[in-house]
């Protein structure tokens, strides 16, 4: 069951979605999102492609593959942790960087929690993601 | 660090040794013997320290572990220098021996992390001061010695012969721990030199903890009726043999005996207990050798009988029995290890240690000839030989006031006669011409393999002939050490024209002819049958545990998915409901206190109910997914109005998301199918009915409950105060509980790697043209 009309629309969709999910991801500390929200949210741009029949890229951004995401996912939350590990306050001990302001977002603060959110962020997406590839290889078999 | 150094040297060594002796085998050889020459000479000179009437070496670490359960503290008493000189000793000889046994092997490669990480234990074991950290050494040997039984882990005998060892020595530890934990919450110290003391000053202690530590000691040390395993270690390769299982491991038992002598002896029941399993360990390691072929069996059989004499001279508790019992342990030590070492050089020389095989090799191994004759003097107690002290003040014992003197001279004087004619067996047998015998052809065997027996066999002959001057202020200090008397005790070896002494002789003449006329080898008798009922015992038990654990997993887990969810849920309903029925729960307040509910949410939970109600009744599993995410639309709405949007907006967003992963393999279901009766389905639904009303009351009740103050106001201000940010839920999530979060993410990622592994597993099979 393949849908042409849902392969253009991803063409579309998938990036809005994606740089969503980022926004989401960024606004969490203050506002309703986070890295989980962000996560689901920046899968549903791959899945687009996945819901059209056709699949996903072979090449660019979307054709990542979800171990890549559960790596980096797993790997990016422990060095976020690592700050507070050297600095002997224990592991994940948040770090801040000074705030500034940006002209579009307003006042910014940067933090390993941030980091660590951006981990959980990827790890969420790689699992959707693999969960997705396996169903849909089921679907094949 | 005068104490443990040495400890954290060899795990060292032993972590390196795989890449080590795979890279440069001679280098690791070299250097592993040097570090351990350094060793065993570090611990001699503190035990001459201690012997000379110096203090006690100390070691207090108390920041090496982060809690006050466990101290790195150790204590140089003459008890534990003396088990720590011999574990060096003999160590530096088997692991010069080991390089030989295994040569430029594979099995050489891996051999030395096992053994080195167990040398490193025992020392911690006789030489900590702390209980637990006592504890934690034990276990390693234990677990240690189960991957050396096990070494050859191709063969079924030897995998079940290590598991047998640890199951058996790893329970023992388990009641060790026990005791020690009930002594240590009692007398509120786990420092052994202060058990000791208060123990000594007449504090009380709980027989509980005191038979629980005996059941450590006894089954580490092989005891009575826990001996079976010992025997089947021999399934280890030799130098294991000679080491763990008869010069040190195995004494660890005894050694424990002796450093908490003063609480042992305040109970006379423990002592006989002690007393009784000794003896009945020295008969039954005699009876059961008796009939043995096997070199090394004999030999483990001969070191069984050993380890009951010394628990059953400790046990007897009086200084003089306690000074025979270090002088046959040291004895022991030496030549026993020798003499392993010594059968494990006939067997790679012959190939054989098959006792009805093995004659004449004098000629073809003269040099081993002589040592093993020298190992076996010492053996038998000839003078002026290392064991023959022990065998001769044994002789010398005479229980002041217990009426015992006679029983107890026939007891010792069959055992030595036994034990006799069984080491004849293993050192002479083998090398004299036999007239019905040809001797077996003679491969030639490495030198390092013949360095460890030598040197044994030369060091019964010079601690023996030195012992007045060498061993006298030593034995003496681990004497008083344990029974608090006997320091000034000068040893001799020549008593004069005394009862001792002519038993001694008759012991010699008796066994030697014993030897020739008692060909009893190879042959069972009803009394080695009988003993088999321990280790039968084990096994039935084993066998137990296997198929009581077959038939509660084949019940738990029967691959029936409704099987699991009545499990599941009739255990909670019963769990909870019983908690209620027993504590009283007021389900009549809680509706008491409700509030109006406002509509809009009362219309949001009429439509969930419409939810389940499609979910429940539909044949289509379309229009059931479609049920569930109206239930969990709904309960997103609800989070939303109750003030939670993350919650909502997560919640919504999986609901999407299932529906579109649904959607793959929806069409490869199978049709939804009535499969049980009506009367089932109704106990089902009963069945849901209940939990779903006791969660909701568990909910309620949670609300109504407030045990500790609330956290969430104080969560709020640091959110902001703390954490820079103003979505608590968020903050929580990634700062103040952000090791949960890591977990949870880590699960996520597990739970992915096992679909993925289930479905490549079921693609596989598909390939290979299998059912899935």
């Amino acid at each position: 069951m393949k849908s042409h009309l849902l392969l253009v629309a991803s063409r579309f969709l998938s990036w809005p979605f994606f740089i969503l999910s980022i926004w989401i991801l960024y606004r969490g500390h203050n506002l309703p999102g986070g890295g989980f929200i962000g996560g689901l949210v920046g899968a549903s741009g791959f899945l687009f492609y996945d819901l059209s029949g056709y699949g996903r890229p072979k090449q660019g951004f979307f054709s990542l593959k979800p171990f890549s995401f559960l790596t980096a996912g797993l790997g990016t939350a422990v060095l976020s942790g690592l700050p507070g590990l050297l600095a002997g306050k224990g592991f994940m001990t948040a770090f801040w960087l000074p705030g500034f302001k940006l002209p579009l977002l307003g006042s910014v603060h940067l933090g390993t929690p941030l980091v660590f959110d951006i981990g959980v962020y990827l790890t969420v997406i790689g699992f959707i993601l693999l969960l997705a590839d396996t169903l849909a290889e089921e679907e094949k078999l | 660090m005068t104490l443990s150094a040495p400890i954290l040297f060899l795990l060292l060594l032993a972590v390196v040794s795989p890449w080590w002796v795979a890279r440069s085998r001679m280098s690791f050889v070299v250097a592993g013997g040097l570090l351990h020459l350094g060793i065993a000479g570090h611990y001699i000179l503190l035990l001459s320290g201690v012997a000379g009437g110096g203090g006690m070496p100390a070691e207090n670490g108390a920041d090496f572990f982060p809690t006050d359960l466990i101290e790195w503290s150790f204590l140089g008493t003459a008890w534990g220098l003396m088990f720590a000189a011999l574990v060096s000793g003999i160590g530096l000889l088997v692991f010069l021996y080991s390089a030989g046994y295994f040569g430029a092997t594979p099995k050489g490669i891996r051999f030395f992390l096992p053994l080195l990480a167990f040398e490193a234990a025992m020392l911690g074991v006789v030489l900590a001061d702390h209980s637990i950290l006592l504890f934690l050494f034990w276990e390693l040997t234990s677990i240690s010695s189960f991957f050396l039984i096990g070494f050859l882990h191709s063969e079924t005998t030897s995998r079940w012969n290590a598991q047998q060892a640890l199951l058996v020595t790893g329970t023992g530890g388990m009641c060790l721990l026990a005791g020690f934990l009930m002594v240590g919450t009692e007398w509120g110290t786990h420092s052994l030199e202060a058990w000791r003391g208060m123990a000594v000053a007449g504090r009380e202690i709980p027989m509980v903890a005191l038979a629980l530590m005996l059941a450590g000691a006894a089954t580490k040390s092989a005891l009575f009726p826990f001996f079976f395993w010992l025997p089947n270690a021999m399934s280890a390769p030799t130098p294991v043999s000679s080491y763990l299982h008869s010069a040190t491991m195995v004494k660890a038992g005894i050694f424990l005996i002796g450093a908490l002598f003063p609480l042992f002896a305040s109970s006379a029941g423990i002592m006989g207990v002690i007393v009784g399993m000794g003896a009945a360990t020295a008969v039954t390691g005699l009876a059961l050798g008796w009939v043995q072929t096997d070199l090394k069996k004999i030999l483990a059989y001969t070191t069984l009988s050993v380890l009951g004499l010394l628990a059953f001279l400790l046990g007897l508790g009086t200084v003089e029995s306690v000074r025979v019992a270090v002088l046959l342990l040291l004895g022991h030590a030496c030549y026993k290890a020798g003499l392993f070492m010594a059968a494990g050089a006939v067997d790679k020389a012959t190939g054989t240690r098959d006792l009805r095989a093995l004659a004449g090799l004098a000629k073809a191994m003269p040099a081993l000839w002589i040592v093993c004759l020298l190992l076996g003097l010492s053996a038998v107690g000839f003078p002026p030989l290392l064991g023959f002290l022990g065998k001769e003040y044994g002789y010398g014992l005479a229980l002041p006031n217990k009426g015992l003197s006679l029983g107890l001279s026939a007891f010792l004087f069959l055992a030595n006669l036994t034990m006799m004619v069984l080491i004849l067996r293993v050192a002479v047998k083998p090398f004299r011409p036999d007239a019905a015998l040809e001797a077996p052809g003679v491969k030639a065997i490495p030198k390092l393999m013949m360095l460890g027996p030598a040197v044994l066999a030369l060091a019964g002959v010079f601690l023996g002939l030195t012992s007045p001057f060498l061993l006298s202020p030593m034995v003496g200090a681990v004497v008083s050490g344990i029974a608090g008397d006997g320091a000034d005790y000068k040893l001799a070896l020549w008593h004069g024209f005394k009862p001792a002494l002519y038993m001694s002789v008759a012991t010699l003449v008796g066994g030697w002819f014993l030897y020739k006329v008692a060909v009893t080898y190879g042959k069972q008798n009803v009394v080695t049958r009988r003993l088999g009922f321990a280790e039968n015992t084990y096994t039935a038990m084993v066998k137990g545990l296997m198929v009581g654990a077959a038939a509660t997993t084949g019940f738990l887990q029967s691959g029936d998915l409704r099987r699991y969810l009545h499990l599941f849920f009739g255990g909670i309903l019963l769990l909870v409901v019983g908690n209620w029925w027993v504590s009283g729960f007021g389900v009549a307040r809680l509706f008491a206190s409700m509030e109006p509910v406002p509509l809009l949410e009362a219309l949001l939970v009429a439509a969930m109910a419409f939810g389940i109600l499609l979910v429940v009744l539909t044949m289509s599993r379309i229009t059931a997914v479609l049920g569930l995410a109206i239930i969990g639309l709904g309960m997103a709405f609800l989070f939303a109005r109750l003030g939670a949007p993350d919650l909502a907006l997560t919640l919504m967003l999986v609901e999407s998301l299932t529906v579109v992963l649904f959607i793959y393999i929806v069409h490869g279901l199978p049709k939804i199918r009535n499969i049980t009766k009506p009367p089932g389905r109704i106990f089902d639904a009963c069945l849901s009915l209940g939990v779903g009303g006791v969660m909701a009351l568990l909910a309620m009740k949670a609300q109504s409950v407030q045990l500790h103050p609330s956290i969430s106001g104080t969560l709020n201000e640091w959110s902001y105060t703390l954490a820079k940010g103003k979505n608590v839920v968020n903050v929580i999530l990634v700062d103040f509980r952000a090791l949960d979060t890591m977990g949870e993410i880590t699960v996520i990622a597990l739970a992915a790697l096992g679909v993925r592994l289930v479905w490549l597993r079921k693609s596989e099979m598909k390939a290979k043209g299998g059912k899935p």
